[in-house]
């Protein structure tokens, strides 16, 4: 263990809503954090101070303002996340970022089964091997069997998070990004949620989680950082 | 260190303008004048100094509203409307180690068989893409005998693969496109575009004027072929919906200018420019 996976430094996020006379807030502000290989990494808080901010700012779904956040790539060596060009971003996606949002969001006409296979498919799996891959996955997330080739649009708050949360682990990626992972689910669920990060640290994934469900995620993490 | 994949296609200052234009236009069109055409000689300006990459098998999304410039963009990428300025880079996917071709500087024989046999174009109103007194088979056909296929054995079984490909009954082969509907024509237009399997395929609209179950059924083809054929595609709309199922970057335009370029999901979620925040805030 060499260097860090995931190098966080100054760190800034201003949102400026041209839309409301050129108003701006500034959710992350000059943050610096480093995060190491297979570290279960936790970021805590309450809500609306901005750790969904700097999850987006590391998957590149927001421009953050300032700062550095430094990606040790196999793919591509490291790279300066911030402002790396569009198609490299796209393929570190591909391969080594994931990112599990808070909310699952998919097409409603797309089956539990090929949602959880589409990810494996990117990577050059063929249909059928990502299909009976999904399909374990599902078993060990608990999702009932005639729910497989349903559209998750229509299943519980907590068997779609659970869908969102599988999509996202059976990827693989060197760097997990995870949103409020135990949102919506019961106690049993939650439980599931501190295995999947502990089986996959021993995978050698990094998971880097916010959460404010500190009596669940805290015991697995090996490093906290509170935002106050 | 670049450490993106090779492109396919750079497009570079690509420029259009229908006017002579004068010295005050400069500075008198723009976003930032909220206007292309230039006030003191009328000039429109109708595309500005375009540029961008496309990598293979990419999906590169072109939003503005109606006048933005996006369809001059795209006629221009399809050479079928002339640059007043800039280059159209052309890497052969086949073969990255070809040197790059600037598609702009073609003489007009070379620039004809390119179109024929390496781009594809889907408008939105079909009768811009077929024509309507032959059969769906024959347009198909046509593309195939540009692209200089001459058995015809051949040709109609590769016509017949791309209506089974693009769910169309194989038994109407022979059908004049008057008696399709709307979402099949757009089908057609689709099968006929892939014909000559092209590097690049052009969408402009291609689902506006559709019912959403049509709509829905087109974008899932044109998804599915994306994913099986890794085509490159470039795909003209107004509607945010249809650019997030299927583009993963994005161009905003205005007043022939690009204003914002990102990741999809960057555009949507933290646009940044003005009309881009308007752009977003403004989906149903």
């Amino acid at each position: 263990m060499s260097q860090p996976i995931l190098k966080v430094s100054g760190l800034t996020k201003t949102f400026v809503l041209h839309l409301i006379d050129g108003r701006s807030i500034t959710p992350v502000a000059d943050l610096a954090f480093d995060v190491w290989p297979a570290q279960h990494f936790l970021i805590s808080g309450r809500s609306g101070i901005g750790k969904t901010s700097i999850l987006k700012c590391i998957y590149r779904s927001y421009l953050a303002s300032a700062g550095e956040i430094w990606f040790d790539s196999l793919l591509a060596g490291p790279i300066e996340l911030i402002h790396a060009d569009e198609s490299t971003i796209l393929r570190v996606r591909e391969r080594e970022i994931g990112y599990c949002a808070q909310f699952l969001r998919v097409l409603p006409r797309i089956a539990a089964l090929d949602i959880l296979a589409e990810p494996l498919m990117r990577q050059g799996a063929t249909r059928q091997a990502a299909r009976d891959e999904a399909a374990a996955w599902l078993q060990r997330l608990g999702i009932a069997e005639p729910l497989w080739h349903a559209s998750p649009v229509t299943f519980s708050g907590g068997e779609q998070q659970r869908i969102n949360l599988g999509r996202a682990f059976i990827a693989a990626p060197r760097l997990l990004l995870l949103d409020e992972p135990t949102a919506s689910l019961d106690g049993a669920s939650r439980q599931v949620v501190v295995q999947l990060i502990d089986d996959a640290r021993r995978r050698g994934i990094t998971v880097l989680t916010v959460s404010h469900d500190l009596d669940t995620l805290l015991p697995s993490a090996d490093a906290r950082l509170h935002l106050a | 260190m670049n450490h993106a994949p090779s492109w396919v296609l750079r497009v570079d200052g690509l420029t259009r303008r229908f006017g002579a234009g004068c010295p005050r236009c400069a500075a008198s069109v723009g976003p930032a004048h909220e206007r292309s055409q230039c006030p003191w000689c009328a000039t429109v300006h109708a595309c500005t100094a375009a540029s961008f990459t496309l990598a293979r098998g990419e999906v590169l999304g072109i939003v503005g509203e109606s006048g933005s410039g996006k369809s001059t963009l795209l006629q221009m990428l399809n050479l079928t409307s002339p640059a007043d300025a800039g280059a159209l880079w052309y890497r052969e996917p086949a073969d990255p180690t070809a040197p790059p071709v600037d598609l702009l500087r073609l003489d007009r024989y070379a620039m004809r068989q390119f179109r024929n046999d390496r781009l594809g174009i889907v408008h939105q109103r079909p009768e811009l893409g077929l024509e309507m007194r032959f059969s769906v088979g024959g347009n198909v056909a046509e593309k195939l005998l540009l692209a200089r296929w001459r058995n015809v054995g051949a040709i109609r079984e590769r016509a017949a693969g791309l209506m089974h490909q693009t769910e169309l009954p194989v038994e109407r082969i022979d059908d004049a496109p008057p008696t399709f509907s709307g979402g099949m024509l757009q089908r057609v237009q689709i099968a006929r575009a892939l014909a000559s399997r092209p590097a690049l395929l052009l969408l402009d609209e291609v689902t506006s004027g559709l019912d959403l179950s049509v709509q829905a059924r087109v974008l899932d083809l044109i998804r599915r072929i994306q994913w099986e054929q890794q085509v490159t595609m470039v795909l003209v709309s107004h509607d945010l919906g249809v650019i997030k199922q299927l583009a993963r970057r994005t161009i905003v335009m205005k007043h022939g200018h690009i204003v914002e370029a990102g990741l999809t999901d960057q555009i949507l979620e933290d646009p940044q420019h003005p009309y881009t925040q308007l752009l977003v805030s403004s989906a149903l």
